[in-house]
């Protein structure tokens, strides 16, 4: 979905990452959904996309990057707990993709 | 497995009061959205529930006499169909077998008016975020204009950029300035957070002069080695 990458572009910028952990957080967990079957709901799948995320992030030291990273899991951790209870520990890919984007939708109201 | 959520059945005797209902599959026509069930999980759903298709049937000349018959008749000059329909899943001929299917449908002589209540409906009824619709669905709908987010997200970015540059100068002058504010934000710039930024920071703090040293003289406060600091920083 082109709204959805244009916005993940932004994210690669560290400044970008930093201020708004919780929308770039989204944005990848929605870019991380199979298109179809179930999903279990755990943080750690996140791990790889977000570790791919900080490698494209220009001018971060081991440190930065692991600084990073814990943020990014705790925020992962956050929308995973939310979606949980909504959903239950396994959902369908649409409906956590449905759940997903009503988050993102919210996160970006709040912006815009 | 996480059940999909039927429609309740007063939100759509509410929504579809003045719709004619047919148990039938959906006439041919153009879809807006689904509500996106896949594969196993449309069969689990159509074990215990109906799946519903709207079919929104534009007629503006009123020659429609029969609703579900008209779909199947030649579009319009100026539309792309003379059916328009919502449902929870595609159809397709292998779900006749296991699935029991109602399809509600009604006539309008203006489109926007048409696609207009199938948003609704998958919005508001079915809770389908507003990016499952086409833009151009969001675009006759007026959709966009209402929740300018559902189509664009150019001033979202726009956004996103401004806040982080605020951010960057509404911080960099209190680093610069003294040991107050700074200190009672950051915290004493112990963290890696802090040593990173503040490392960033300090070409140009030395070009200006006063916040460099200001820096350093809090940082020998902390640290104690001044001069090592300084090779790296304020070079």
């Amino acid at each position: 979905m082109p709204l959805i990458e244009s916005l993940l572009g932004e994210c690669k910028r560290r400044e970008v990452a930093e201020a708004h952990l919780r929308l770039c957080a989204l944005l990848l967990m929605y870019k991380s959904l199979p298109g179809r079957g179930a999903v279990y709901l755990r943080p750690t799948a996140y791990r790889v996309p977000v570790q791919r995320l900080l490698d494209g992030m220009a001018g971060l030291t081991g440190e930065d990057k692991r600084d990073l990273m814990q943020k990014f899991m705790k925020a992962v951790g956050e929308a995973v707990a939310e979606l949980k209870k909504e959903l239950g520990g396994v959902a369908s890919a649409e409906n956590l993709r449905r759940a997903l984007l009503r988050r993102l939708l919210e996160e970006l109201r709040k912006l815009a | 497995m996480t059940p999909l959520s039927p429609i309740k059945s007063e939100d759509l005797k509410r929504f579809l009061s003045g719709w004619e209902r047919r148990e039938a599959p959906p006439p041919p026509g153009v879809y807006v959205a689904t509500a996106g069930y896949q594969g196993r999980l449309v069969e689990d759903y159509c074990a215990r529930y109906h799946l519903i298709y709207l079919v929104a049937v534009y007629d503006r000349d009123g020659a429609c006499r029969d609703l579900y018959q008209c779909c199947s008749a030649p579009p319009p000059a100026d539309a792309p169909s003379r059916c328009f329909i919502f449902g929870d899943v595609e159809w397709r001929e292998e779900l006749a077998e296991k699935c029991r299917v109602a399809t509600y449908l009604y006539k309008f002589d203006d489109i926007r008016e048409a696609l207009t209540k199938l948003l609704e409906f998958g919005m508001h009824v079915r809770g389908i975020p507003c990016t499952y619709f086409s833009i151009d669905v969001l675009k006759i709908t007026g959709w966009c204009d209402v929740d300018p987010i559902c189509c664009d997200v150019s001033a979202v970015k726009e956004k996103l950029v401004e806040s982080v540059s605020q951010r960057r100068t509404s911080s960099s002058p209190r680093r610069g300035e003294g040991g107050e504010t700074d200190g009672a934000s950051g915290g004493g710039g112990r963290t890696a957070e802090g040593a990173s930024s503040e490392g960033g920071e300090s070409a140009s703090s030395s070009e200006t002069g006063g916040g460099c040293g200001e820096l350093i003289r809090r940082a020998a406060e902390d640290l104690g080695d001044v001069d090592r600091l300084k090779r790296c920083l304020c070079r």
